[in-house]
């Protein structure tokens, strides 16, 4: 999670969603979310935190509704954790290929276009592979979720 | 319903929170009218902590800042520090229609007439090189026919627009038809408001928007 523009920026960031983890651990609530994906949260959240210093005039709270404006909602009838576990196994079946490119975007903040220049690999090649990886993903959960 | 989603790998992008300031706000504010598209983006931030927990050296940094961290943990007082509570700026009246995440930069905003026949209103961004901006379109109005040099998003935020690729509607997502030429109209009812993020101007492509291009270019209009 190299966040930010330079490695500076991201040993703070990685320092502070350190910090964060260590204080906050007591409410870390299990029920809602893997360790993982709360941990990641955090750190991600850092980082925004960081880029908004470069806007003074937008609160941190602001910020997090541009870049999560999807939180929170009522969670569905499957618990966060049972989701969390098949998240898991669902991206051991994607193929090496794919998963390299979803691991670019989360672990070294490429947006799609920048990860096509740097593998060298056709615009429209990089756009099939994560929308082959995601409609996968979207399959099997949603039909899980119809089942219940 | 939404019947145009933004594509899964600017989801991807927005999830990963690797998207400029830009393109994240539109990306946002669909997100935040598509049950669909949040559903995935929520699954996708599992995703990350998936990846996170299978492979921790994906986001190593370091043994030194490990125990400088430490260190600065010693130093902490054990209390958690209040969070300052944040400052709520207030807005015009007449941005009702705007979803939570388009508020804050609407503080002190009016619409303006723009060349063209419609209301525009410039979202400053900083740090992006995006150009942002909310178009207000009355029923039956039209952009002048333009084609687009890079990236357009656009998204609708009240009302409804038609051109040659399809009608969209309330939270529906447009990807810029690059370098085809369009023509936006607004539908019928309420005027059509989208957010629309360029990554480069857009060239004209009558006889007189041929002659505005360079204006354009300057960003004088």
């Amino acid at each position: 999670m190299k966040g930010g523009a330079d490695g500076e920026s991201a040993q703070e960031v990685a320092q502070e969603a350190m910090i964060m983890v260590w204080r906050k651990a007591a409410s870390f609530d299990r029920t809602r979310a893997s360790a993982a994906t709360w941990i990641y949260t955090i750190a991600r959240n850092k980082r925004i935190d960081l880029l908004r210093r470069t806007r003074p005039d937008l609160s941190t709270e602001d910020w997090l509704t541009v870049y999560a404006a999807d939180e929170p909602e009522a969670d569905k009838s499957v618990s966060a954790g049972q989701t969390y576990m098949r998240m898991k196994e669902l991206m051991q079946g994607l193929s090496a290929d794919q998963l390299l490119v979803i691991r670019k975007a989360f672990f070294e903040d490429k947006t799609h276009t920048a990860i096509a220049d740097e593998l060298a690999l056709p615009l429209g090649t990089v756009k099939s592979r994560i929308r082959l990886a995601l409609g996968k993903l979207r399959e099997a959960l949603d039909r899980e979720e119809k089942e219940k | 319903m939404i019947r145009h989603h933004a594509p899964d790998e600017l989801l991807l992008d927005y999830a990963a929170g690797v998207l400029p300031e830009g393109p994240a706000l539109a990306v946002a504010l669909h997100v935040a009218l598509d049950p669909g598209s949040r559903r995935l983006v929520r699954r996708l931030r599992g995703v990350g902590g998936a990846l996170l927990d299978e492979d921790p050296g994906a986001a190593d940094v370091g043994e030194a800042a490990l125990e400088e961290a430490l260190e600065r943990l010693d130093d902490l007082p054990d209390d958690d520090t209040p969070v300052a509570p944040a400052v709520r700026r207030d807005f015009a009246p007449g941005f009702d229609w705007a979803p939570a995440a388009l508020r804050p930069y609407l503080a002190g905003k009016t619409w303006r007439r723009a060349f063209g026949g419609f209301d525009e209103i410039r979202l400053g961004l900083h740090g992006d090189a995006h150009r942002v901006s909310l178009l207000r379109l009355q029923p039956g109005e039209g952009l002048p026919p333009h084609r687009h040099v890079a990236n357009e998003f656009t998204v609708v935020l009240q009302g409804g627009y038609t051109d040659n690729t399809g009608n969209y509607r309330v939270g529906d997502f447009a990807v810029g038809p690059g370098a085809q030429e369009h023509h936006p109209i607004a539908d019928p009812g309420d005027p059509c408001i989208a957010l629309i993020v360029l990554e480069k101007p857009i060239v004209l492509t009558s006889f007189w928007g041929r002659l505005f291009n360079p204006l354009l270019r300057r960003g004088w209009m």
